[in-house]
């Protein structure tokens, strides 16, 4: 007896150590299938920010000099260390060596220097930050740039800019003209851009040169040692949320990197769902300052008192959960820079008060409040009816003046005689100059000198304490007198992924793919 | 003269009747006349029909469902009153569609006259006509609309653009048979002017295949200002259209089926009214197309 | 014949003359340019002229038109400024799935449509032909949108039996779970042809079953089966063969709406992207192409015509 069972254990054993290395049982490709909120333009990460864009590369397959983890803090990446010089005008980058490009080059300073020069030529944001210094070569593996006033930030403008200062081959950039698109996807990251089949999907395959960085599991926010997880990643466009919704429940797709508000409750309390937030759009309606009637500050403040940011954002996001009411115009999440001065004018929804400051400000029938709309964006569009409601019911004229997006942008940009305000939303930033809506020469044209001084102050100053001070008298001076933007409140971005997948989350209006499987 | 004129008036006034005899024994087309009277009382009087304001919001009672107290037909995203929505849409479409109808007729038909009359302006508005019936009319209409920008007004002059040639064909062709007619060489023989010829003598001739396609492109016009509006490049909101209102409701269609089903109930029933309508008239004002 | 085709042929040269600069124009009409697309909407406008100048968009607009005539006939359709691929390929690979839409929806119209109308003509006056030509009524006045939207919301919202939206390729996930998705879409085009097949089919029958030769036939006491199958339906088959075709062709044109509710990478959502987006080449080429199969397949169709149909003179 004895004898029979262990011949019946020894085969058994033979069975399972057979299965285990015949090729059938490792057959199967592992597919991660996201759906996308839209389709890209382009990857071209560097010369525009654009959220989905970042979302396919940025991480996957383009890297950065320095990074943030999970806290916010500034970790090397392609750069191995750094230093500062004495009054923070010269900051020298050593880099990792030996870091190969998906097409098998080797990463010099060359390359680190034509990637970072390019992205401060495109980026308004970096070229003022440091003043339009450029990086040079100090040798293979070092870079510097050295800048006449200091600052304290080019790091985290580096990590944090939505228009990626992401690091690529010089031949790459070499290959096209100044200010053009680059026509190769080349990076260092763990994946590598295979395909893209337009109007259906992308798709990202393993690098298999991938040299990780630090300790392996030490991976937190968009740093640290990265793994390609699957041997396909394919990022689809559905195009709708019906299609979402129905896909994630079905399995079609493992993760979705936007959740509707409305289909939040769908996933909400599934466990074979995880859903993944963070608090990550600032909604808000953008003066034009320069002309028309809202470039009467009072006009201004009568459209602030009369908001109602509650029933503004419920409209949109049908879910109290989803939003946060505060006035900061820089972010909970961002400690150093969140301030509540001013917040008596947030959120005032005072119907009589308003009524009052537009007649102070002289308002007749024949005006009219013309909010600019783009057709293609139905939060911001449904936002715009409710404030046009609001003003109708105090006898103000409003009308919606509606675009597609493309003609949206050149009316925008160069027919500031035909809209007094639009609506559009902020991510959250590093520092309060990186606000779009502050800047003088962006549409809305925020030429006040009082704040452009003191948001010059802020970037070059040395104290983080005074630059504080300065910027909490600057928030309410805007709340009570100048009002360049009003503010909503803040919303939250969530995406949802099936529960058998680990690590997928959602930070700064993106989702990285450390996505895994749970027992992977 | 005046005996061979009142013979004429005489007879007229007798074909008359009999079209109209013959209009109300094709119940389908009486059905069809219903309808489309239907929805122009109900665009007219919108604003005594309609229960609430159309864009009062109670943003509280955001997607309301069918029969909450006062949202009959239940609510849509900003709490504004579904049935209120379709009502006042009524005229958009009725707006749409008999502008477009109308302006269609009327600039069609004088293309193909005087294409018809004169040989070298025939040859380059006809070349023009089948290059612009060549494009898709969907494509067509999709393009103007982005060079116009969205409003009613564009959806009107856009579509009127997109129906204009078709309708100059088929005036030209008409009036080519009507151009043959000895009585028309007679005339010109007599030096008749050219003005007076075309619009005396020839253009009567041709109203009644004129007027049956105008009847297709009101039809027409209300499916495409529909399908534009739903595209996002037609009406704009928060003016209620049938078209952005489904719009608004494809993005919602698994939990607000009411702003799929109204809108889409009201604008098959306008279509088929119109339809019917148009049937009902060609049999009449032109047997022998049938 | 082969005059009449020459002269045809010859015949669409202004016809695309016209389409050419009635697309161009428009296209550049538009307000709003690539580089605000591309750049996304945070950028400034300095940035945005910078980036019109490397694209060539300041060109005076009679020199863009020029090159891209030129470029036409040396048949080079331009280049796309967002997707990779020459233009051809581009419009190939979105021809699939509106091609692949189209054949569903045309054999759908057709598969339903012909019987019925036949069925109708036999039956003619009674309650079967009016319920028939009720129901072509209803076709012919549901609009694809309104169709399609009905169809998601009765297939994929309650019922859950097909997906709402979205593409798979036959190559990737076989010829069963691509079809799933091109039902749906399918039908929504295709409903408002199949009314009108019902109705062409009716009336090409009851104009062969009024003809002498079949009143003949039975008086000589031919089975009426055998009579309609022999003679009536292959004399009606000019007449349905036509508008199997036509209703391809309006097919094609319509479905941009379709393929905008349902996802579908094809050409009618490609030129509705690249409008939006001003990718003005792939407008300008997309649109000529369509226009070229539009005036071809009426070519071809009315070729066809003539040769089955001995009694159409061509003149």
């Amino acid at each position: 007896m004895k004898k029979v069972l262990t011949v019946v254990l020894a085969v058994a054993l033979c069975l399972t150590a057979f299965t285990a290395f015949s090729p059938a049982a490792k057959a199967e490709p592992r597919v991660l299938n996201i759906a996308l909120d839209g389709q890209p333009e382009h990857l071209d990460v560097a010369m525009s920010s654009m959220d989905i864009a970042s979302e396919v590369v940025f991480g996957p397959v383009y890297e950065k000099l320095v990074a943030f983890n999970g806290e916010n803090q500034v970790i090397p990446e392609l750069a191995e260390s750094w230093e500062l010089s004495e009054g923070n005008t010269v900051y020298t980058y050593h880099l990792r060596q030996g870091v190969l490009f998906h097409n098998g080059e080797t990463m010099t300073a060359d390359d680190v220097v034509a990637s970072m020069n390019r992205w401060i030529d495109a980026a308004d944001n970096a070229n003022s930050l440091v003043g339009g210094a450029h990086f040079t070569a100090v040798d293979e593996n070092t870079v510097e740039i050295r800048m006449e006033t200091g600052t304290l930030y080019l790091n985290e403008m580096i990590a944090g800019l939505g228009q990626q200062a992401v690091i690529m081959p010089a031949s790459v950039i070499a290959a096209v003209g100044e200010g053009e698109l680059v026509q190769e996807y080349i990076g260092t990251g763990p994946y590598v851009y295979n395909e893209w089949k337009a109007d259906q999907y992308i798709r990202l395959v393993p690098f298999a040169d991938y040299q990780p960085y630090g300790a392996e599991g030490d991976y937190s926010g968009w740093g640290g040692y990265k793994t390609a997880w699957y041997d396909e990643v394919y990022f689809y466009f559905p195009g709708d949320n019906a299609t979402v919704v129905s896909g994630i429940q079905t399995g079609e797709f493992d993760i979705a990197d936007r959740l509707n508000g409305d289909d939040y409750d769908v996933f909400a309390d599934d466990e074979d769902f995880t859903i993944f937030s963070d608090e990550a759009e600032m909604p808000m309606l953008i003066f034009n300052k320069a002309e028309g009637v809202a470039s009467n500050a009072l006009v201004r403040q009568a459209v602030q008192a009369v908001i109602n940011c509650d029933d503004l954002l419920y409209a949109s996001y049908g879910n109290p959960d989803l939003y946060k009411l505060y006035s900061s115009y820089m972010f909970e999440s961002s400690a150093n820079w969140y301030t509540e001065a001013g917040s008596d004018r947030y959120n005032q929804n005072d119907p009589e008060a308003a009524a009052a400051l537009f007649e102070e400000a002289g308002w007749t029938d024949s005006d009219v409040f013309r909010i600019l709309v783009r057709t293609d964006v139905s939060d911001f569009y449904a936002q715009a009816q409710v404030i046009q409601e609001e003003l109708r019911g105090i006898g103000v004229n409003c009308d919606l003046v509606a675009y597609d997006a493309s003609s949206y942008s050149d009316v925008r940009n160069n027919h500031p005689e035909s809209w007094d305000a639009f609506i559009t939303s902020f991510g959250p930033k590093v520092l309060p100059n990186m606000n779009l809506f502050l800047s003088a020469s962006w549409a809305g044209w925020c030429a006040d000198e009082r704040i452009q001084s003191d948001l010059a102050a802020i970037a070059s100053g040395t104290e983080l304490e005074a630059a504080r001070q300065t910027w909490d008298e600057l928030q309410a001076y805007m709340y009570e007198e100048f009002v360049p933007v009003v503010k909503f409140g803040s919303t939250q971005l969530s995406g949802v992924c099936s529960s058998d997948i680990a690590g997928a989350f959602i930070k700064e209006r993106l989702v990285w793919v450390d996505a895994h499987p749970v027992n992977g | 003269m005046t005996d061979l004129s009142s013979v004429r008036r005489e007879l007229r006034r007798e074909q008359r009747s009999l079209r109209v005899h013959r209009f109300f024994r094709n119940r389908q087309a009486v059905l069809g006349a219903c309808i489309v009277l239907l929805m122009l009382v109900v665009a007219v009087f919108a604003p005594l029909l309609a229960p609430a304001d159309p864009l009062a919001q109670t943003v509280s009672n955001r997607f309301a469902k069918p029969g909450t107290a006062g949202y009959l037909l239940g609510a849509d995203k900003l709490g504004r009153d579904l049935l209120s929505r379709i009502i006042y849409g009524a005229r958009v479409s009725m707006t749409v569609g008999l502008s477009v109808g109308l302006s269609s007729m009327l600039i069609g038909m004088t293309v193909g006259l005087y294409a018809c009359y004169y040989r070298v302006l025939d040859s380059i508005l006809m070349r023009i006509c089948d290059g612009l019936s060549a494009i898709p009319s969907t494509l067509l209409a999709i393009a103007l609309m982005a060079v116009l920008g969205p409003s009613t007004f564009n959806v009107i002059l856009a579509l009127s653009i997109v129906y204009i040639p078709r309708m100059a064909r088929i005036s030209r062709s008409a009036a080519l048979v009507v151009k043959e007619q000895t009585y028309i060489e007679a005339l010109r023989s007599q030096g008749a002017s050219a003005t007076r010829i075309i619009w005396r003598h020839i253009a009567p001739n041709i109203l009644s295949a004129v007027v049956v396609q105008a009847s297709y492109n009101f039809a027409n016009s209300i499916i495409t200002e529909a399908a534009l509006s739903f595209l996002g490049v037609g009406v704009p909101a928060p003016q209620p259209s049938w078209g952005n209102i489904l719009s608004e409701g494809r993005e919602v269609i698994t939990k607000a089926w009411w702003m799929v089903v109204y809108p889409g109930l009201a604008t098959a029933i306008a279509v088929m009214g119109t339809n019917i309508f148009g049937d009902g008239l060609r049999d009449i004002l032109d047997p022998h197309t049938n | 014949m082969h005059k009449y085709i020459l002269k045809r042929l010859l015949s669409l040269i202004p016809v695309l003359f016209v389409v050419s600069l009635a697309i161009f124009l428009l296209i550049h009409l538009v307000p709003g340019d690539p580089a605000a697309a591309i750049l996304g909407e945070q950028a400034t406008q300095d940035q945005i002229d910078a980036l019109r100048e490397t694209l060539g968009l300041n060109e005076p607009l009679i020199l863009q038109y020029l090159h891209w005539l030129g470029g036409l006939f040396r048949g080079d359709w331009g280049t796309s400024l967002f997707m990779d691929g020459t233009m051809l390929e581009i419009i190939g690979s979105h021809m699939i799935p509106t091609l692949q839409q189209t054949l569903v929806a045309v054999s759908f119209a057709a598969l339903i449509g012909v019987p019925l109308g036949m069925l109708a003509a036999i039956r003619r006056g009674g309650l079967t032909d009016r319920l028939v030509s009720g129901f072509s009524t209803i076709g012919v006045s549901m609009p694809s949108f309104l169709m399609g939207l009905g169809l998601v919301l009765l297939f994929s919202v309650k019922l859950r039996w097909l997906p709402s939206s979205g593409y798979k390729e036959i190559s990737s996930v076989g010829f069963g779970k691509h079809f799933r998705y091109m039902l749906l879409p399918g039908i929504a085009l295709g409903f408002i042809e199949m009314g009108l097949i019902i109705r062409m089919t009716r009336s090409a029958m009851l104009e062969i079953l009024d003809a002498d030769y079949m009143r003949m036939a039975k008086a000589k006491g031919v089975s009426r089966t055998r009579m309609f199958m022999k003679h009536a339906l292959k004399n009606a088959l000019v007449g349905i063969l036509t508008v199997v075709g036509l209703s391809f062709i309006s097919c094609l044109g319509g479905a941009a709406v379709t393929e905008a509710i349902f996802n579908l990478p094809g050409i009618g959502k490609l030129t509705l992207n690249a409008v939006m987006r001003r990718d003005y080449e792939v407008v300008q080429a997309v649109v000529l192409m369509v226009s070229l199969l539009n005036v071809l397949c009426t070519l071809v169709l009315d070729l066809l015509y003539a040769l089955v149909d001995p009694r159409v003179r061509l003149n």
